[in-house]
């Protein structure tokens, strides 16, 4: 299995422990663990990762924001969104900003690892 | 043109239907906890107590609300055991891990309310948890208001959510990010 240097935006400290417990699991490695959007955009350009899980609601900058500013620096970004939101447009919403999928929180490690493999499997 | 707010407004009733409905799937889901007793009633004052640690989310148009989440410390110490099982390299202390779960539990349910209370229009707002600690009071003379309390008791304690239409919602998250 491939492994991945994977960034984790996430305001919540359970959800980005979770996250990074799941995906050294899985192998990965995680280069960063950030908790505001616009700390991921600065950390994005430093550490280059092959993948960012983002999360939407933040304090400072939300998610989709915050991915709009990665593509605006790197266009091949590849961004997963990590949300509890359940509504439709929310969703739409991220993918339309430039994410290339999305998990629901709380985040199923098999779903993850499935997203992970969809997203990297495309250019 | 845009319409009338009160109009566009959700009624309070739908929103804690979605909001009980929400919370026991979460509850029962990720941590296996069934409530024995489920109470709604309406709000006692127009002041608001905060007895026990607290995690506020403001929900946007056409919601217009804060949902505030008050934990119980008993059964706050089992949730948070229960939801950092098995992480590794935790370094925080008790307190924060305590204030991350209750903000985690009112994310994760607020957050998948708005798949209930979404209409065709925009995706409704939510703010990050807020936490309030005990010993709080939100006067009503703020212009802010409790509309409706749900409390679901466990045996380890209680959870106290309470629905509060904001007089004027900027103001009322400036005073929350205050108090902090």
């Amino acid at each position: 299995m491939a492994i991945y240097n994977i960034m984790v935006v996430d305001d919540s400290l359970l959800t980005s422990k979770k996250i990074t417990a799941m995906l050294h699991e899985q192998g990965h490695r995680v280069v960063q663990v950030c908790k505001t959007g616009a700390e991921a955009i600065d950390e994005y350009r430093f550490h280059r990762p092959n993948l960012v899980t983002m999360d939407i609601t933040m304090p400072d900058m939300d998610g989709i924001a915050a991915t709009i500013g990665i593509l605006e620096h790197d266009p091949k970004a590849k961004v997963i969104m990590v949300t509890s939101h359940g509504q439709e447009q929310m969703v739409v919403r991220a993918l339309d900003a430039g994410a290339r999928g999305y998990v629901l929180k709380p985040v199923n490690p098999v779903k993850l690892k499935e997203m992970i493999e969809q997203v990297m499997r495309r250019p | 043109m845009a319409g009338n707010a009160e109009d566009e407004t959700l009624a309070v009733e739908r929103v804690i239907d979605a909001v009980e409905r929400r919370a026991l799937a979460c509850l029962a889901a990720e941590l296996d906890l069934t409530p024995s007793r489920i109470e709604r009633r309406p709000p006692e004052t127009d002041d608001i107590v905060i007895r026990d640690l607290t995690a506020i989310v403001a929900a946007g148009p056409p919601v217009n609300l804060y949902i505030a989440f008050s934990f119980g410390d008993a059964l706050l110490v089992e949730l948070t055991r229960s939801l950092t099982a098995g992480l590794e390299n935790i370094e925080e202390d008790e307190g924060t891990l305590r204030e991350a779960v209750a903000g985690e539990v009112a994310n994760l349910v607020v957050g998948h309310c708005t798949a209930d209370l979404a209409g065709r229009g925009e995706a409704i707002i939510l703010s990050p948890p807020i936490l309030l600690g005990p010993g709080t009071i939100i006067y009503g003379s703020t212009g802010s208001r409790a509309v409706a309390h749900l409390t679901l008791t466990f045996d380890a304690g209680v959870i106290e959510i309470t629905l509060v239409r904001p007089g004027r919602p900027l103001d009322l998250i400036r005073k929350f990010k205050g108090i902090d």
